[in-house]
Formats: structure tokens, sequence, C-alpha cells
């Protein structure tokens, strides 16, 4: 009869690491991004553009 | 297996692994490692198990003993778990996320390797920040002391004492704790505080991805030298004209654009990643294109804006520079301000929490100004609580203001969001907040520059 391995419950459920990797997506160049939702929190501010 | 990947497997396994920490900034969120790599602007994100080994790889560590630690922590064979933590690693080095004490040569093979990449990646994580309310970007004003005088500045310093060196640290502690991977720091001009380098390099302790705002004024060799040590992810010096006499009229300082320019020169010999930034103004309607064309030639960004915001306290005298209604047609409709981003592309068809709020203010961003108040946005002035008072995940957790602000949907605009401009505006409810006195009624520059994006085909949502 094959042996089959028990859980324990201790470890966590393992997936192969992966790493995945994006460039950084380029700025808009006119107006802040607080005006533009998909870029808010990027530096800006209102009296250096 | 090959000779030369027997003779590289037998280095790592008797190398430590150590992050490169100078090189990169990093956050682990919502259970996933996400690391910047400062030098190539490459943004990484790690799955759960390649996160574990990545706080494992702390310089203590060989291959061996992560791998031992994968397989008593995970349900994992004990030689699966080292063949993955064998491939993990090496991709983490040719990605120059780590590095291996002794030191392991690379090859051009492997920098090969990665010249493609995955996509919405970083769409990916704003949702989930949104979701998990996660301050991924913070803004910090240091000071808003500065050695210019520039007629369309917003701030109106108060009477009131600025954060202490020992203040800004702890707040950038819990920055850090609370989840900021990309802090920008800026003023006035952050460099007129003697303490700058101490809090910038102490930032860098905290693996945050550093953006300095700066005029450059006070740059020199010595402190550019300095800046480049502090690998931020982005310097943004601010130039309104090339022509001497616009730009140090604007200031109000003799000399200015000379010393602005050398600074960002000087960056950029050292390799630092440079934003040339203008607010193009009534003085300067006719200079941007040359500022832009100077950043192409240093090899920087550019990014330049028209909007001027009133005074912090209501005071509309810098409204006054605000451009004529003639320029913006031609200035709208220029290809560098129209060109799409590669974020643009990627948001065509999608839905997604941001298709419900106004914006990520609250959200995932926030700006802390010198005297340790939050707001939501360094646009919105509704002050959420005080750091001297509140830690910072209180205010951010439970402010009543934050989590008012932070209920508004797109629907409660019904001006904005019935109107048929709609998918060509910008909407800022901070804008509709200086300039209306309401965030629910719609800036009337707003509108009419959303008119003029409709008849122009850009659309912005």
């Amino acid at each position: 009869m094959k042996k089959t391995r028990k859980k324990d419950p201790q470890k966590r459920t393992y997936q192969k690491p992966i790493i995945k990797s994006e460039k950084e997506p380029l700025e808009p160049t006119m107006n802040c991004p607080t005006t533009n939702v998909k870029w808010c929190g990027v530096p800006y501010s209102p009296k250096k553009g | 297996m090959k000779k030369r990947d027997k003779e590289k497997n037998s280095l790592l396994n008797r190398s430590v692994v150590k992050k490169q920490k100078a090189y990169i900034a990093w956050r682990i969120i919502a259970g996933q490692a996400v690391i910047v790599n400062l030098q190539m602007g490459i943004f990484n994100v790690l799955n759960p198990v390649a996160t574990r080994i990545w706080e494992l790889a702390d310089g203590q560590m060989g291959i061996e003993e992560i791998s031992q630690r994968i397989y008593q922590e995970f349900e994992i064979s004990r030689n699966t778990a080292r063949i993955d933590c064998l491939e993990l690693i090496n991709q983490l080095l040719s990605k120059g996320l780590v590095t291996l004490f002794p030191a392991q040569e690379r090859n051009e093979e492997e920098q090969q390797e990665w010249d493609e990449y995955d996509k919405e990646l970083f769409k990916t994580l704003r949702e989930k920040v949104v979701e998990k309310k996660i301050p991924l970007m913070s803004h910090f004003d240091l000071t808003y002391h500065c050695n210019l005088r520039c007629a369309h500045c917003y701030i109106v310093s108060e009477d009131r004492p600025e954060l202490r060196t020992s203040e800004i640290k702890d707040i950038l502690d819990q920055l850090a704790k609370a989840g900021t991977l990309y802090l920008t720091l800026s003023g006035g001009e952050l460099m007129t505080r003697k303490d700058f380098f101490e809090i910038a390099f102490y930032a860098r302790e905290l693996d945050f991805a550093l953006r300095l705002l700066t005029n450059g004024i006070l740059i020199d060799e010595k402190t550019a030298d300095k800046i480049a040590l502090l690998h931020p992810e982005l310097v943004a010096i601010s130039i309104y004209s090339i022509n001497p006499k616009v730009h140090d009229g604007i200031t109000k300082v003799s000399g200015a654009f000379q010393k602005s320019l050398a600074a960002a020169k000087m960056l950029k010999e050292r390799g630092v990643r440079l934003k040339i930034s203008t607010v193009i103004i009534r003085q300067n309607i006719k200079d941007w294109h040359s500022i832009y064309q100077l950043a192409q030639e240093l090899g920087a960004q550019f990014q330049a804006d028209y909007r001027i915001a009133p005074k912090s306290n209501g005071n509309k005298y810098p409204l006054r520079f605000h451009i004529d209604d003639i320029y913006l047609p031609s200035l709208l409709a220029n290809p560098i301000f129209t060109k799409e981003t590669d974020l643009d592309l990627q948001e065509r068809g999608y839905t997604s929490i941001f298709d419900t709020i106004p914006c990520g203010a609250g959200h995932m961003s926030c700006y802390i100004s010198p005297y340790g108040d939050i707001y939501p946005c360094v646009q919105l002035p509704i002050n959420c609580g005080n750091l001297r008072q509140k830690l910072f995940t209180e205010i951010w957790e439970n402010s009543s203001e934050l989590l008012q602000f932070r209920s508004i949907t797109l629907s409660q605009l019904p001006k904005c969001f019935e109107c048929t401009f709609f998918q060509y505006c910008r909407l800022c409810i901070g804008l509709n907040y200086v300039e209306e006195g309401d965030m629910f009624l719609p800036s009337k520059r707003a509108c009419k520059e959303a008119e003029l994006m409709e008849t122009l085909g850009v659309r912005r949502r």
C-alpha cells in the first residue's frame, strides 16, 4: 500500500516562490497627479509643478 | 547540470544572502513583498513564499539555512524547497535586489533574461492598498521656510513651531510601520533645514523610496554627492523658464535660475533620477516648451501644471497669475500633454474601485505638514489630526474627518458624475474645495478644461 504523507497542521500551504516585475509606469506630464485618480499621491506641489 | 551551473550553485551555497539595501526600497503589503529597484525604476512583487525567503535574506543566512526554514514552515519536501530557493535567489540576484557574501560575479546572459516584464502589478497593488487602507504614498513637507519668494506660492507659514528632528524621525517610523513605501519630502525648501540629510538618511534606513522636491538652490558638489548616496527614487527640481530674467523674476531671487540649473546638472552627472517640474503661469506662458527641451537634454522627466491654487489661508492672490483662457486650447492640445501613459492605456475598459471613489487621497495617500497635521492631500486643507497629539495609525484609522472623507463616492457628486464631459474631466475635489469652498461643487476651471478635452477627443477616464 502506498504510504501517504500526513499533513502537518503547523505548516503553511506552499506555492512555488515567484517574483514578478514591472517597469515603473511613466507619470503624466500635464497637471498634478491629484487631478488624475491614477496618479494620486505622486509627488506634486501646486507651487512647484 | 552544466559545470558552470554547478560552480555557481556551490558558490551560492557558501554565501550568505543579503538585501541590496542601498539601491532598493521595500515594504510587505498585504502579505507580499513589494520591492522597488531605485536605479532601474523597476517595481517587483513577490508571492507569499518568495516574501518569506526575502524576509530571511538578512545577511545572516545562506541558501541552505533559508531553504531549511522554508521546509520547516511550509508543506513542501526538503529537496523542492532547496531547488526553489536557489532559483528565486538567482532571480533576485539578477534583478539586483540581493547580494551575496562572498560576492558572486554576474554574467551578461543573466542580465538579458529580464528584458521582458510583467504588466499591471502597480495597478493591482493600488487596488489592494485602497481596499486595505494602506498609506502607500505619503507627502511630508519638512518645513515651510523657503529661500525663494515665488509669486504663485500658496503656502502661508503659521505661528507654530515646526516639527523637531526627533519628532520627524518618530513619524517616519510610524509611516514605515503603516506601510508607506513612497515618501515625498518637500517644503518650503527642504534643504533649508539643517537636519535635512539626517532625516533623509534616516528615511532610507527605513527603506522608503524617497522622492525629493527642491529648488536646488542649496545644492553644491558636496551636497550633490550626499544626495546621490541617498539613492532617491526621484529628485524634482522646479524651473520656471530657461530665461534667467523670467525665472528669477518669478522666484524674486537674483541668480536663482543659474543655481537651480547647476544643481540639476550636478545631480544628473551623479546618476540621480531627475525630473524638471514647472508651473505655467502668465509670466512664463511662452517658455514651457523650452523647459521641456531642457528636461530632454538633461535626460530628465518633465512635469508641468498650469492650475494655480489659492493660498492655504484662502487668499486668492495667486490666482491672478493663472494663464488666460485663450492659451488653454493650444496648451492642452499639445502632444506632450495629451500623450497617454502606459497606465492610461492599461486602464482602458478596466473597472475598479477608482470608478466609485473620487481619488486615492485619504485612501492610499496622505499629506503631513511641518506642524504635524495630517490632511488627505496637499491640495485638500481638511485637518484630520495632529501627530504631536496622536499616533499616525490612530488618525489614519479613526479620524472622523478622514472617515467622512473616505465615504465620499463619485455618485455623491451628481453635478460631476452625471456631466456630459465626465469622461474628459480630471475631477479633483481638492480643487473644488479651494476654488469653490465646497468639495461637492465643481471647479469652474476643471469644467472648462473638460469641455475643451472633449472637443480634442482626449479622454481622462
